[in-house]
């Protein structure tokens, strides 16, 4: 049982850092986002001339800034709880409620991932695309299918991990 | 079972699994899932998630939360929390209590580059705080002006709660930003009266500090210059028509990025911090939005809000006593949730029932009022027990002054915030009063 606890840590942990890398590139776009919206702005009002279709790059890429993220938030426990009323509970209930909660959401997530990617794959055969760039609607549906996949697997691998921890596996 | 009771039971539900533990944005899609699956069914269910994550998601007018988000964490890192105390107190140090108006100035202005109570809190403490003790300040003073400060942070825009406000109820973020301007103005005014009252009764809660020389003063102002420049760009830029709140924020973002590195605060270290932060943020905010838009596609599907608005229209109660309640109901649940959480939940049975009233305005101003005066009430939530985040993290940031005299040095902040919130309700002009035609 121990070894079989710190096999499913050590992958917690692994898939942990590679969820950090996804959210750390999600930030890196949203600061790239920034740049590109204020070199249009200053553009229009210094040169009238700014980026063209400025609007639909920061609306498409904030769809992959939070799908990128979501996968890390869930492995740093990031979602916010009410735990007011059982903070003073004792804690293998508050680890089972815990456990459950994530559970949930990976069920939850588990759906949306699906649809996101039947919703793309319907985006695809209607050939949506945005209006001025003609950026293909489908590979933002993909992405987010993308982010909420690895959101409900880390709904899976978050309790184990903290199982192991609450059985003092190290 | 009539759908309304359907709707019913299922809220109950969801509050009583949120309150085990189940996290909220969560807790709300499953609510939703479950009641829609029962009104309608799962099939419809699932077809309308086919779009609803990505209408969600790649969402123009939303872009501003992770922007925001990503200004504020860079902000708390920037070095403007201490060039605003220092600027601030060398014009009001050398009255008695001059440390704390200082501090909650710095808030009122670090509370446009940042829109969250907890971070404006936190960061402002961390610069006055320390700068309190050393000046012998009472701790009830101390960290009570700055918890209560903190709560500008959300009050004085760009906030977030406001945008999901702006957002669901499909008003003008714009308008509701200038309609938050009089009654954050009004806040700062408010606390600094507190400071002076409270140093009239009880001199020994603080002292006064050297009075600063003009060339100090100077020095300074010439450190104001770079947070002024943010200030004025993203209040004066969204007010004045030059920006969208979103290009506002992306301006916010480049700004911050540039006077951390003049002021050799932001290390790749920070930076790497920042992001991580912000993603973490964004993400949970974002998951509470996809939980909060299938409840509500559940909740317009029963019908409820209607029924409950007409519910109250018959019995012809006075609009302001169903005012009254609402607001008591924020009350009670802001001691146990967060800001955002309240308001998705609460604003799509509220906000119909609110507009099915006359209060003797238009749509648009009841709206705006109602917004901004949730919005404040929701922050009191911040400050008192049992869950009063901002009170937690300035006692712990203030190290050894004991939680009591925390929650007792909050007591009149909280009492001129009821009298604020009694002021708009009384003059509801001060709100939307400013806009212009």
């Amino acid at each position: 049982m121990t070894t079989l606890l710190l096999k499913t840590r050590s992958l917690a942990d692994l898939y942990e850092r590679a969820t950090l890398w996804l959210a750390l590139l999600s930030g890196f776009i949203l600061t790239i986002m920034a740049f590109t919206t204020v070199t249009s702005v200053a553009g229009r009002y210094f040169f009238s001339s700014p980026i063209n279709g400025d609007t639909e790059i920061v609306q498409m890429f904030t769809a992959v800034v939070v799908a990128l993220a979501m996968p890390y938030c869930q492995m740093r426990f990031g979602n916010v709880i009410v735990d007011v009323l059982t903070a003073s509970a004792p804690a293998p209930f508050r680890l089972t409620m815990d456990v459950i909660g994530s559970l949930i959401l990976a069920v939850l997530f588990y759906f949306l991932a699906t649809q996101a990617y039947e919703g793309g794959l319907a985006a695809q055969k209607y050939g949506n695309e945005t209006m001025m760039l003609r950026m293909k609607e489908w590979w933002f549906y993909m992405t987010i299918a993308f982010g909420f996949s690895l959101t409900s697997i880390a709904g899976v691998l978050k309790p184990l991990a903290m199982i192991a921890d609450y059985k003092g596996v190290k | 079972m009539s759908d309304e009771l359907t709707a019913g039971v299922i809220i109950l539900f969801m509050l009583v699994i949120m309150f085990l533990r189940v996290p909220i944005g969560i807790a709300m899609m499953l609510a939703g899932a479950v009641g829609y699956s029962i009104i309608d069914d799962f099939s419809t269910l699932m077809f309308y998630m086919k779009g609803s994550s990505f209408g969600q998601m790649a969402s123009h007018s939303l872009s501003i939360i992770p922007l925001f988000l990503l200004m504020g964490n860079l902000a708390t890192r920037s070095g403007i929390s201490r060039s605003l105390f220092t600027g601030v107190n060398a014009f009001i140090g050398h009255y008695r209590g001059g440390l704390a108006l200082a501090a909650v100035g710095g808030c009122g202005v670090f509370g446009a580059i940042c829109g969250s109570s907890l971070a404006t809190a936190a960061t402002m403490g961390q610069v006055a705080l320390p700068e309190m003790k050393r000046h012998g300040y009472h701790g009830a003073m101390a960290t009570g002006a700055l918890a209560a400060g903190g709560t500008l942070g959300i009050l004085i825009p760009p906030s977030i709660v406001l945008i999901i406000y702006a957002i669901m109820t499909e008003q003008n973020i714009v308008k509701l930003f200038m309609a938050a301007m009089v009654p954050g103005i009004m806040a700062i005014m408010g606390y600094m009266l507190v400071i002076a009252i409270l140093v009239k009764l009880k001199p020994h809660y603080a002292d006064k500090s050297a009075k600063a020389s003009w060339s100090e003063r100077g020095k300074a102002l010439i450190e104001l210059l770079p947070a002024s420049f943010l200030f004025i760009g993203v209040l004066g830029g969204i007010y004045g028509g030059i920006f969208t709140p979103s290009e506002a924020a992306a301006y916010g973002v480049v700004g911050t990025i540039v006077i951390a590195l003049i002021n050799r605060q932001l290390t790749w270290e920070g930076f790497i911090d920042c992001i991580k932060q912000t993603a973490i943020n964004s993400a949970m905010i974002f998951v509470i939005l996809l939980g909060a838009d299938i409840f509500n596609a559940f909740l317009s599907l029963s019908g409820m809000p209607e029924t409950l608005a007409e519910w109250i229209l018959d019995r012809e109660l006075s609009p302001m006593l169903v005012l009254m309640l609402m607001l008591a109901v924020y009350l009670v649940l802001g001691c146990l949730m967060d800001s955002l959480s309240m308001i998705l939940l609460t604003v799509p049975i509220f906000f119909p029932a609110i507009m099915g009233l006359d209060f003797g305005m238009t749509e648009e101003q009841t709206a705006l009022w109602f917004g901004i005066i949730c919005l404040i009430v929701v922050e009191v939530g911040m400050i008192t027990p049992p869950v009063g985040m901002n009170v937690f993290i300035i006692n712990k940031i203030a190290e050894g002054v004991p939680m009591r005299d925390t929650f007792v040095g909050v007591l009149p902040f909280l009492a001129s915030d009821f009298v604020r919130v009694a002021l708009l309700l009384l003059f509801p002009v001060l709100t939307w009063g400013i806009i212009p035609d």
